[in-house]
């Protein structure tokens, strides 16, 4: 390997990267090359220098649990009022079905005892049908 | 604990178990948020919380595949991306947080806190991908290959953007060095 090839390595070689016998070659050249081993030198500066840079980090578990318990109330409140819509949508359903009913009953009747009866789409044990009353 | 075993916990539910996830991992994706955002203290803090809030959400959905580290710091770089797109933030230079441990004599503490700044200035003027990869590289210690599982992409492009982000530090820094720097 040349000095470029080897120069392309050097970053690797530092993070440990490289393949075993790939790292003895560039090692094997760097033994040899001063130019090489002083941009590893220069890079081992750099690396450094970069860790001057700290940070300070704080804690945001409080702020991950009140917004999550925030949006668990919201989707709470949603499910809830979703049920609720769909409770109203049945009861009006079957305030229609139920004056239906009435309506067909009020016919039965003014056609006197002797007409037929409607009957309860179901039926009753023992009995084929059911008459409703 | 196994972090599947503790994903597996927090799918059914368990605040106690995501919390623990959230103390293991927020100081990573905090330090990584902070040096990926040119501003304050805060901002970082606010996409740490959104994507532990997403984590929590998508809870349900996790597959066990021991990734559970990468896919948290794709979320937050993708969080800081979104963010600096939305709304570009004033780049802060001086926060008192930043400094580096205190050490030695007042003029060494100086200088330091000057070299920190030099080198906060040149990672943040690198291009994003490899800011990305040096700061995961160089500050949280990952391989190549969780780099590249991290940012999806080859290894071989982890490798490329360390070394022109090692080579464009050199140069920017290399001012500093010569002492050009120091007043800025």
């Amino acid at each position: 390997m040349n000095c470029s090839t080897i120069r392309t390595r050097l970053t690797a070689l530092l993070d440990a990267e490289l393949s075993a016998h790939v790292a003895t070659q560039v090692r094997t050249h760097l033994e040899t090359c001063p130019d090489c081993t002083q941009a590893l030198e220069e890079e081992r500066l750099l690396r450094g220098q970069a860790a001057v840079w700290l940070v300070e980090v704080g804690d945001v578990w409080e702020g991950v649990r009140e917004e999550i318990r925030a949006q668990s109330d919201h989707e709470a409140l949603a499910e809830i009022l979703t049920e609720m819509r769909r409770l109203q949508a049945e009861v009006r359903s079957l305030h229609g079905e139920v004056a239906s009913l009435r309506a067909q009953l009020s016919v039965r009747r003014q056609e006197g005892p002797s007409g037929p009866s409607p009957l309860l789409p179901y039926a009753s044990a023992g009995r084929s049908t059911s008459v409703l009353v | 604990m196994d972090e599947d075993i503790l994903m597996q916990r927090v799918a059914e539910g368990d605040m106690q178990a995501f919390r623990c996830l959230v103390v293991a991992y927020q100081p990573r994706l905090l330090r990584f948020a902070r040096r990926m955002l040119p501003t304050d203290r805060t901002f970082a803090e606010d996409v740490v919380q959104e994507a532990f809030v997403r984590l929590w959400r998508a809870r349900s959905r996790y597959r066990p595949e021991g990734q559970l580290g990468c896919f948290l710091l794709r979320v937050v770089r993708n969080l800081c991306l979104d963010a600096v797109r939305d709304a570009p933030p004033a780049l802060s230079l001086e926060t008192a947080e930043d400094l580096p441990a205190p050490g030695g004599s007042l003029h060494q503490q100086a200088e330091a806190r000057a070299l920190a700044n030099a080198v906060r200035r040149a990672v943040q003027e690198l291009p994003e991908l490899q800011r990305s990869v040096f700061v995961l590289s160089h500050y949280e210690g990952l391989s190549y290959a969780d780099i590249a599982r991290t940012l999806e992409c080859p290894v071989g492009t982890v490798a490329s953007r360390k070394r022109l982000a090692v080579e464009a530090l050199r140069r920017r820094l290399g001012a500093w060095n010569e002492g050009g720097d120091k007043q800025r």
